[in-house]
């Protein structure tokens, strides 16, 4: 297929998506129906300002029209209400993976994916719910944490392993949706969180979690046709129910928990108890509680109390003691930026959108690494981070 | 050796530097053969700037030209250093292209534009070389 053939069939598919005539299309870019036509048949190619009124038209990327075939993108989508993942947003998540996936190109630092094995688990029964606690020690172990110690850096831990975690700020006017999965086979694997002012990072970090385990149990649902979850309720979906034990498990082993908990005086329970074994795990304080109360390790009554203290200062809704410092999304992204700058293999303009700098702080960043060069530093310092 | 009116092609970091520092008008006068800014770099200092061009050049009474019809060839050109250079913007690569098409002088700052530029043969200058290159 020609250059020519190829825009056209690329004009002709946003065409259709967009569910737009040709009259309407031509009228909006200012040329005749018959010219625009022209354009579909692949006898002529629009000029370049029609090509950008048609990508603003068609909600399309910059240069979507003669870019190569991006692939096909998967969002695994949990919400309640899936219109949250809007054409605006998704296009934003899936340009945020392709310019992850253009940066570790130009930094040399493409490496096969290395995911979990795949474990369907769609039903949440109690057997269901060994293996899934099975497969998050199996995972701690594979990651590299054991099963003595809290999680550390999870963003670190699972960019790592190629998993791509990637933030997002959306707050949409019928509630607020934690994060998204995605498969791409051309770019990978990611998760998606949104780190909005209003999402603690205990949510933030339990949210990662969470979608890592629909990457692990439901890998399946990225291939067919797109789901979506009942996430809250009291019908909420086996698959949440699944994810959310993993994320637990993960995020605090029992073993270690029992270990901290006897250290806390073990017995009773109090909320002096759970704000410091949370703040041990980087977990909320509902998250604590509930799994106190599946290892057995606080009686019914003890955690009907808890729950009673959690619903009456609303820390349910707002996080007692949270973490302060906000999760390190840029770390991984800074280092390849820096030498894909160096090799001369990233422009700036691209840099600045990859690291959502505006203008003055692309600068300083830039009068650093200028700085840098000049001083001799050495600045290709890719942290050998796989074993 | 003939006399050659020099011409060039502005990228988008160049352009938004000189005309924030109040010093546009010098290209122009080192570039009497035309200076060219592209649509895509015109659009990116709408979008990430909120510069426009158009108007902003017309008050300083800079005339510039443009290609709007790029060939297919063009366009085949575009994707395949977009291929190889993920990393860098349609801006960016479209500066590239007009600068060839135009045996103009590419003005770009960007290490990757440059690089390019090196690559393909083109004359390209940073900031220091716009200079130089009117000498």
């Amino acid at each position: 297929m020609n250059i020519q053939e190829y825009i056209a069939k690329r004009l002709l598919e946003a065409r259709i998506e967009a569910g737009l005539s040709v009259v309407a299309v031509a009228d909006a870019i200012g040329v005749v129906r018959q010219t625009y036509s022209k354009f579909e048949q692949a006898q002529g190619v629009p000029s370049v300002t029609q090509l950008i009124a048609l990508c603003k038209l068609y909600n399309k990327p910059i240069g979507y029209f003669y870019d190569d075939d991006e692939g096909t993108f998967r969002f695994a989508m949990r919400a309640d209400n899936p219109a949250m993942l809007d054409t605006t947003l998704r296009n934003a998540l899936i340009s945020k993976l392709k310019n992850i996936y253009a940066v570790e190109e130009a930094a040399n630092a493409r490496q096969p994916e290395d995911l979990p094995n795949s474990l369907p688990i769609f039903t949440a029964r109690e057997e269901d719910l060994l293996r899934v606690e099975d497969k998050a020690a199996e995972e701690r172990r594979r990651l590299g944490i054991g099963d003595a110690t809290c999680v550390g850096d999870i963003v670190a831990l699972l960019e790592s392993f190629d998993i791509r975690v990637i933030p997002f700020s959306h707050q949409a006017e019928d509630g607020l949706v934690s994060g998204f999965s995605a498969f791409s086979d051309k770019y990978g694997t990611a998760i998606y969180v949104n780190n909005h002012p209003s999402v603690s990072v205990e949510r933030q970090i339990f949210s990662i979690c969470h979608e890592y385990a629909h990457i692990i149990f439901h890998r399946d649902d990225y291939t067919g046709p797109a789901k979506t979850y009942k996430t809250r309720g009291k019908s909420v979906s086996p698959e949440e129910k699944v994810a959310n034990h993993f994320a637990a498990c993960f995020l605090i082993p029992e073993h270690a928990l029992r270990k901290q908990f006897f250290m806390q005086g073990g017995g009773w329970a109090y909320e002096e108890t759970v704000l410091r074994l949370k703040s041990i795990y980087r977990v909320s304080f509902a998250c604590m509680v509930d799994r106190l109360s599946k290892c057995r390790l606080i009686t019914p009554k003890n955690a009907a109390w808890l729950w009673g203290i959690t619903r009456h200062k609303g820390w349910h809704r707002e996080e007692p003691n949270p973490i302060g410092e906000p999760l390190s999304y840029k770390g991984r992204l800074l280092v390849l930026s820096r030498k894909a700058w160096e090799a001369g293999t990233a422009s700036e303009s691209f840099l600045s959108d990859l690291l959502e700098l505006n203008r003055k702080e692309l600068s300083v960043l830039l009068e650093k690494w200028y700085a840098d060069q000049e001083a001799g530093e050495d600045v290709f310092s890719m942290p050998q981070v796989r074993n | 050796m003939s006399f050659q009116c020099p011409r060039c092609v502005i990228d988008t970091n160049v352009l938004s530097d000189f005309y924030e520092c109040g010093c546009l008008p010098l290209i122009w006068q080192l570039f009497p053969g035309g200076v060219w800014i592209d649509p895509y770099v015109s659009e990116e200092l709408k979008v990430k700037y909120q510069l426009d061009v158009q108007h902003a050049l017309a008050h300083l009474q800079l005339p510039y030209t443009f290609t709007n019809d790029y060939e297919p060839e063009h366009y085949a050109e575009m994707q395949e250093i977009k291929e190889r250079r993920r990393a860098l913007k349609h801006a960016d690569i479209s500066c590239v292209i007009q600068a060839r098409l135009q045996q103009a002088t590419c003005l770009s700052a960007d290490n990757a534009v440059y690089k390019t530029c090196q690559e393909r043969g083109i004359k390209v200058s940073r900031h220091g070389g716009i200079l130089e290159e009117a000498v």
